[in-house]
C-alpha cells in the first residue's frame, strides 16, 4: 500500500489504513519519540496519543507538500514535546497547543519572532551537511550525545566537542546570545 | 546572556517551527549510512579494476567501509555481530596480503591455497547480511524478506565456483558482469526496503571514531608496505667476508691474464675456481660500456633549418664488461662483468639475463654449468654471495614485434645490499666449438629497478621475463660481445 493509499484509507476512516501505517511508521515514530521521553509508559502513551491525532488529523496531510515521514516526524516530535513539559509542570498548568508552546504572541512579538526564525533558517542554510546534521539530531529530534554519537560514528567526547564549535558559532551567528 | 541550555532550549522551540526539509529528515537514522556503506563496501571488495592499483585500493577502502557499517550495527541482532567478526577477520587478511604483495612472497605462488579459503568469509557475511536484515525487518512487524541480499549469495556462490573452474572469456565474464550489476542495483535499493524498519536499529557506541580507524588503517598501510617493500621485496642473499687465500700458480695466471688485456676490476673478482678456469688463456677479447640510470639531462641546439634535441647523460652509473677467454684446449669461456660505479638508488631485485653464444648459434655448444657471484665493500672489506638463482629459466614472452614467444635464457637474480659500496658481479660460461665458421656472440641484459615504487612487487626477472627493456619501474642495460672474424688470423680477430 502507497502512502497516498493509506492517507485515502484513514480519511474514509477505514482502521486497517491506521493499522497499515502504524506497521510501517511505528519503527519511525518510537525512533522519534524515545530521546524526548525517558519513561516507558509515557512513551506507550505518547504513541497512543500519536495514533490518535493521526486519526484525526490525517486531512491536514498533504502528500504534495511533503512526504508522510516529515509529516508524521513532526506531529511525533510536537506530541511527544508536549507530553514532556506537561509532565514537567504536573498537570498544574493547562496543556500546550499542538504545534507551540507559547501563548498567543502579541503583534510585536510575533513580528520579533519571525525575524529571529529568518536569521536561524539562514544560520542553518550555513551549515556544512555534517553539522546540519548535528544540529537537527541535537535541537530538533533532541537526541542524547550517546545516541548522536554511536548512529554518526564519533566517540562522545567527539560529539560534545562538535556541539561546542556548533553552538559558539550559531551564538555568534544568531547575535551573542542566540536571541 | 543566557547561558548554553537556555540557548538550547530556545533552539529547541524555535525549531518547532523551523522543522528540517523532508531531505535532512530521511537522513537521520540509525541504519541508512551503514547500510549505504554495506553496499558500497560489496561493491569495492568484489568488483575491481586492474588499472593504477585499484585492485588494491578499492578493496582497502571497501573492508574498511564494511567493518565501520557492520560496527554500528553489531548490536542489533547476532547476524550483524558475526558480520562485524568477518569484516574483522577480512581486514586483518586484507592487511597482510597487501603487505605481502610488497614482499617476495606475494609474487610467489604459494599463497593458492589460503587465497582460496578466503573466498569462504565473504561468503558466510554475505549470508549473515540476508538473515540480518531479515531479522531486522521481522523486529519491526515487517515480513522477513531481503531477496536481493539472498541473491548476492547466490551470486557469490555461482561466481566462487566459476573461479575454481578458471572459466574465462566474455562468454563468461558477460552475464556474470550484468548479473552483478543487477544484484548491486538491488542491494542500494535495500536501503529503501528498510525504511520503516531500520529505525528499530539501535546503533552500537564506539570507543574511537570513524576517522581516527580511516587515519590507522591508512597510516599502517603507508608505513607497513614500503618498510616490508624494502625489507623484504629483496632476496635474501647469504654475503660473506672473502676469504683471500692464494693458490699455487694463481698469480701466474693473473699475470697472464692481466698482459693479454684483462680488466683489473673483473680479474680481482673472479673466485679462484673461474680464475683457474682460464688457465692457459691464449686470446682476450673485451667489449666496455658504460649505461646511465637516470634521467640524463635535454640537450637542444638550433641550426641554420633544424632543432636537433637529444638527451645528455653526465652521470652513467652502470659499467659493464663483456670478455671472451679463449682457453688452452680451444674452448672460449665468457664472462658478462658489471660493476656500480654510481648510485644505484634504493633497488630491489636485480636481474642479469644472459643470451648465450650458444642461444641462436649451432657452431657452439655449452660446457658445463654457468658460474658466478656478487659483490660489495664496506668498512675496507669486501663481501661477497652466491646469486639467489642462477640457471636457465623458460618462460613465455608477448612481443609486439613477434606475439607470444616462448624462451628459454640463462638468469642470474640476486638483490645488492641497502648500504655498501662498489656493488658488482658478473656471470660465466664455457663454450665448446662444435663447428667452425659461427660467430661468438653473447648478451647481457641487466635489469635495474629505477622507482622507488614498485607496488604489487614485480621482480626484476619477471620484469625481464615479460620482455620488456625499459618502461614501468625497471630499465634495462643490454651490451654484447660479438667476435666476428675468429676464422682469420688471430691478428685479425679483433683487438685484445
Amino acid at each position: 500500500m502507497e502512502d497516498r493509499e493509506i492517507a485515502a484509507a484513514l480519511a474514509r476512516g477505514e482502521p486497517a489504513g491506521l493499522d497499515e501505517l502504524l506497521k510501517r511508521y511505528g519503527p519511525l515514530l518510537r525512533y522519534i519519540v524515545t530521546p524526548i521521553l525517558n519513561d516507558p509508559r509515557e512513551r506507550e502513551e505518547c504513541l497512543s496519543d500519536i495514533s490518535l491525532l493521526i486519526w484525526k488529523k490525517i486531512e491536514g496531510y498533504d502528500p504534495d507538500r511533503g512526504s508522510m515521514t516529515a509529516w508524521l516526524s513532526v506531529l511525533a516530535r510536537n506530541t511527544a514535546l508536549n507530553r514532556r513539559r506537561s509532565l514537567s509542570r504536573r498537570g498544574t498548568e493547562e496543556e500546550l497547543g499542538e504545534h507551540l508552546l507559547d501563548p498567543s504572541p502579541t503583534p510585536e512579538e510575533a513580528l520579533l519572532q519571525k525575524e529571529r526564525r529568518r536569521r536561524l533558517q539562514e544560520a542553518i542554510n550555513r551549515l556544512s551537511s555534517g553539522e546540519r546534521d548535528l544540529f537537527y539530531r541535537k535541537y530538533y529530534y533532541l537526541q542524547s550525545t550517546a545516541q548522536m554519537a554511536a548512529e554518526l560514528g564519533l566517540t562522545q567526547r567527539g560529539v560534545e566537542g562538535r556541539l561546542h564549535r556548533l553552538r559558539k558559532r550559531l551564538r555568534k551567528e544568531l547575535g551573542g546570545d542566540g536571541q | 546572556m543566557m547561558d548554553d541550555r537556555e540557548f538550547d532550549r530556545a533552539l529547541e522551540e524555535e525549531l518547532t517551527q523551523l522543522p528540517p526539509a523532508d531531505g535532512e529528515m530521511e537522513r537521520i537514522t540509525p541504519w541508512k549510512r551503514a547500510m549505504s556503506r554495506i553496499v558500497a563496501g560489496i561493491i569495492l571488495t568484489t568488483c575491481t579494476l586492474n588499472v593504477w592499483n585499484l585492485q588494491q585500493l578499492m578493496p582497502a577502502v571497501g573492508i574498511v567501509l564494511l567493518w565501520l557499517s557492520f560496527r554500528t550495527l553489531r548490536k542489533e541482532n547476532g547476524w550483524f555481530t558475526a558480520c562485524w567478526l568477518i569484516s574483522l577477520y577480512r581486514a586483518a587478511s586484507l592487511f597482510v596480503s597487501l603487505v605481502l604483495n610488497a614482499t617476495l612472497w606475494g609474487t610467489e605462488q604459494g599463497l593458492t591455497l589460503w587465497s582460496y579459503l578466503n573466498l569462504l568469509p565473504p561468503l558466510v557475511q554475505f549470508i549473515c547480511l540476508w538473515q540480518g536484515i531479515k531479522a531486522v525487518r521481522r523486529k519491526a512487524g515487517q515480513p522477513d524478506k531481503a531477496g536481493a541480499a539472498g541473491a548476492l549469495v547466490w551470486f557469490y556462490l555461482a561466481l566462487c565456483v566459476l573461479g575454481l573452474w578458471q572459466l574465462q572469456g566474455w562468454l563468461v565474464v558477460l552475464p556474470i558482469g550484468v548479473i552483478y550489476f543487477l544484484i548491486l542495483r538491488s542491494m542500494a535499493k535495500m536501503s529503501a526496503l528498510l525504511d520503516g524498519a531500520g529505525y528499530e536499529v539501535r546503533a552500537a557506541s564506539v570507543r574511537v571514531s570513524d576517522r581516527m580507524v580511516w587515519i590507522v588503517w591508512v597510516l599502517s598501510l603507508a608505513i607497513a608496505i614500503p618498510l616490508a617493500g624494502i625489507f623484504l621485496g629483496r632476496y635474501p642473499m647469504d654475503w660473506k667476508p672473502v676469504e683471500i687465500k692464494e693458490q699455487a700458480g694463481q698469480e701466474e695466471i693473473q699475470t697472464n691474464l692481466q698482459s693479454l688485456g684483462m680488466p683489473e676490476q673483473v680479474l680481482s673478482d673472479l673466485s679462484t675456481e673461474d680464475l683457474f678456469s682460464l688457465e692457459g688463456a691464449v686470446r682476450v677479447f673485451v667489449m666496455v660500456d658504460e649505461h646511465p640510470f637516470n634521467d640524463g639531462r635535454r640537450v637542444t641546439q638550433v641550426q641554420t633549418n633544424q632543432v636537433r634535441s637529444w638527451r645528455e647523460y653526465d652521470v652513467k652509473e652502470l659499467k659493464t664488461s663483456d670478455i671472451a677467454v679463449e682457453l688452452e684446449n680451444g674452448n672460449w669461456r665468457i664472462i658478462h662483468h658489471f660493476f656500480w660505479q654510481g648510485d644505484r638508488g634504493i633497488g630491489g631485485t636485480e636481474c642479469l639475463k644472459i643470451w648465450p653464444t650458444d642461444r641462436l648459434n649451432e657452431g657452439w655448444r655449452r660446457e658445463g654449468e654457468p658460474t658466478g657471484r656478487v659483490l660489495y665493500d664496506r668498512g675496507g672489506n669486501t663481501f661477497e654471495s652466491d646469486f639467489y638463482f642462477l640457471g636457465e629459466e623458460s618462460y613465455t614472452a608477448q612481443s609486439i614485434f613477434w606475439g607470444q614467444t616462448y624462451n628459454n635464457d640463462l638468469f642470474a637474480a640476486f638483490s645488492l645490499p641497502l648500504t655498501g659500496e662498489n656493488c658488482r658481479g658478473y656471470v660465466s660460461y664455457e663454450i665448446e666449438l662444435v663447428e667452425e665458421g659461427w660467430i661468438i656472440d653473447s648478451w647481457s641484459n641487466y635489469t635495474h629497478q629505477v622507482k622507488w615504487w614498485n607496488y604489487p612487487l614485480m621482480t626484476a626477472m619477471q620484469y625481464s621475463q615479460a620482455g620488456m627493456l625499459y618502461g614501468g619501474d625497471f630499465e634495462t642495460a643490454q651490451s654484447a660481445i660479438q667476435l666476428f672474424d675468429l676464422w682469420d688470423s688471430p691478428e685479425d680477430a679483433g683487438e685484445p
